[in-house]
């Protein structure tokens, strides 16, 4: 994989992950852009997790 | 009537949501329409709008909200906003839900840009990094022990962490988060504090030359646990790049001991450097060959001068600074204040210095906690000299950043406008594709109608971007404003006007 970027006279081909403006304005910059449909990642529910802890 | 359809497990930025409600009341002639995800503070808030919130939901799920007089009403402004919030899956080449999905060999990618809320950029970053992929994260809330970890990995696998808390860049003519799209030319960036490279980027471009690359390193590089890994790592890429002729550092004054080692390296690099520590003074550079500057102009007229062998000519002449400054005199007895609202950090912190120099007598006022002003006893009021930071978090925990919506502090310069105390108003701009599209005309007006006012306005961006800084800064002249070329060019005016204010009290 070819990823040098600023030491080469190429747009970098982005990943934006969160703000979807950011992934806006590099689309209108004609860059190879991907958004990633991001989801937080499962947290057990703190009270959940002390009933756990109190049973477990 | 009112509904709230729920979006299960849909993480959507604050940034984006902050427009979305607003769309659909304006497209669909709603009455009321937002989008939040379900944090308690959320739920309470739509609770006090008069809205049934499910008892179900959680903080990872996405609320639509809307009051309006018809079912079809409520619908149409659901679509809506669905629409703005699905344009990123739609029209992206691929849809990915995670990074690992990512195959980089049939699909390519060279840098991964992160600003999700801090607690969770760091994870990202650290599995970007192991797929061999640079990083910008414009998040902040990421730990320090977090920095340090995923900038060690970084130098480990070859790979720049630019960040956390990292506001601009500029990496193969491709403007990142709030960046402007500066022209390419010979001059290399490094920035710890990303509005001063910013300008400093701009400034060169208004000196007539370009920037071929602006890497920034996020605001803690240079704190001892983290010893400017990305500046320095920045540094080499820049002097093994054969189009930067010039290298340029640009920081808040930082720790003198992990200063002093970049510039010990800086020395030893094959071209020339210019190097500015907002805050700090001619010492700091005494014995070295990297060229000092003390301010973010001074920064990029250095940079230029070492190309191009000339002093480039920007800013007021001594004539044009004292007939502007003269205009105080023409003010009412009982307008005897500077108001200073600032969106960028580095431009408040340059203007500050630049005041407590020139006018070490004059008393100021600021919403930060700084050496170089009283802290106000209330952000939301102003009093005396006041100098205020629109992008700290006391006023970004209220509404989005100004530098993304104009709202929070055109409604400020309205309540400025109140103060009959108030005689000179003093507004930065920054311009570029990741920001609000349209900064500056939302003050326009206002400004022709206070003819009675003075304002200094300073625009930091750049001829690319998509907000045509010059019909801009045409609008402002028209209106009456005083358009400095620089942050430093505004602040200079500003402390001669706020001398003379107190002189003729």
């Amino acid at each position: 994989m070819d990823n040098q970027n600023c030491q080469e006279n190429k747009k970098p081909r982005v990943i934006n992950i969160g703000i979807q403006n950011f992934y806006n304005a590099l689309e209108s910059q004609d860059v190879k852009c991907t958004q990633i449909q991001w989801v937080p990642p499962f947290k057990q529910d703190e009270e959940i997790e002390e009933l756990l802890d109190m049973f477990l | 009537m009112q509904k709230i359809f729920v979006e299960k497990g849909r993480y959507v930025d604050s940034v984006t949501l902050m427009g979305v409600g607003e769309r659909a009341i304006k497209k669909c002639h709603v009455k009321n329409a937002e989008g939040m995800m379900a944090t308690p503070a959320n739920i309470q808030s739509l609770q006090e709008m008069g809205y049934e919130v499910p008892e179900d939901v959680t903080k990872n799920d996405l609320l639509l909200a809307v009051t309006a007089e018809t079912e079809e009403q409520i619908n149409a402004a659901k679509e809506e906003m669905m629409l703005v919030l699905n344009g990123g899956a739609s029209k992206g080449a691929a849809s990915y839900r995670d990074l690992d999905e990512i195959d980089l060999e049939k699909d390519p990618f060279d840098l991964v840009q992160i600003s999700l809320p801090g607690e969770y950029a760091a994870a990202e970053a650290k599995k970007a990094i192991e797929k061999g992929l640079d990083v910008f994260i414009f998040s902040d809330n990421v730990s320090m022990e977090e920095e340090l970890e995923l900038k060690q990995l970084g130098r480990e696998k070859g790979r720049l962490v630019m960040g956390p808390d990292c506001g601009v860049g500029l990496i193969g003519g491709v403007a990142l988060a709030a960046g402007s799209i500066n022209k390419d030319g010979p001059i290399g960036i490094v920035g710890a504090s990303g509005s001063g490279a910013q300008e400093v980027a701009c400034l060169i471009e208004r000196m007539g030359l370009g920037v071929h690359c602006l890497i920034g390193t996020g605001g803690r590089d240079l704190k001892p646990m983290i010893g400017g890994i990305t500046m320095r790592m920045g540094m080499e890429k820049l002097d093994k790049d054969p189009e930067v002729k010039v290298i340029c550092l640009v920081s808040k004054l930082a720790d003198l001991t992990v200063m002093s080692g970049i510039l010990d390296d800086a020395d030893k690099l094959s071209k020339p450097v210019v190097a500015v520590f907002l805050g700090g003074n001619e010492k700091l550079f005494e014995g070295h060959k990297v060229q000092g500057a003390m301010s973010l102009e001074e920064a990029a007229r250095k940079s230029v001068a070492l190309v191009t062998g000339e002093e480039p000519k920007l800013g007021f002449t001594d004539e044009e600074m004292k007939a502007l400054t003269d205009r105080v005199h023409s003010l009412r007895p009982e307008q005897k204040y500077f108001r200073g609202l600032y969106c960028g950090g580095t431009f408040t912190e340059e203007a500050l210095i630049l005041f407590s120099q020139v006018n070490p007598d004059v008393q100021l006022y600021s919403n930060l906690e700084t050496k170089y002003a009283k802290q106000l006893a209330d952000h939301a009021v102003s009093q005396g000299h006041a100098i205020l930071d629109m992008g700290a978090e006391d006023f970004t925990a209220e509404a989005p950043h100004p530098v993304f919506d104009p709202a929070l502090r055109v409604k400020r310069v309205q309540q400025e406008l109140t103060d009959p105390e108030v005689a000179v108003v003093l507004l930065d701009f920054i311009t570029g594709p990741g920001v609000a599209l349209n900064p500056i005309m939302p003050y326009v007006d206002f400004c022709a109608q206070h003819k009675d006012i003075i304002f200094i306005a300073t625009i930091c961006g750049a001829e690319g971007d998509p907000q045509d800084i010059r019909a801009a800064k045409e609008a402002l002249v028209k209106a009456g404003v005083i358009v400095a070329d620089s942050n430093y060019q505004s602040a200079k005016l500003a402390a001669a006007m706020m001398a003379a204010l107190d002189g003729r009290q």
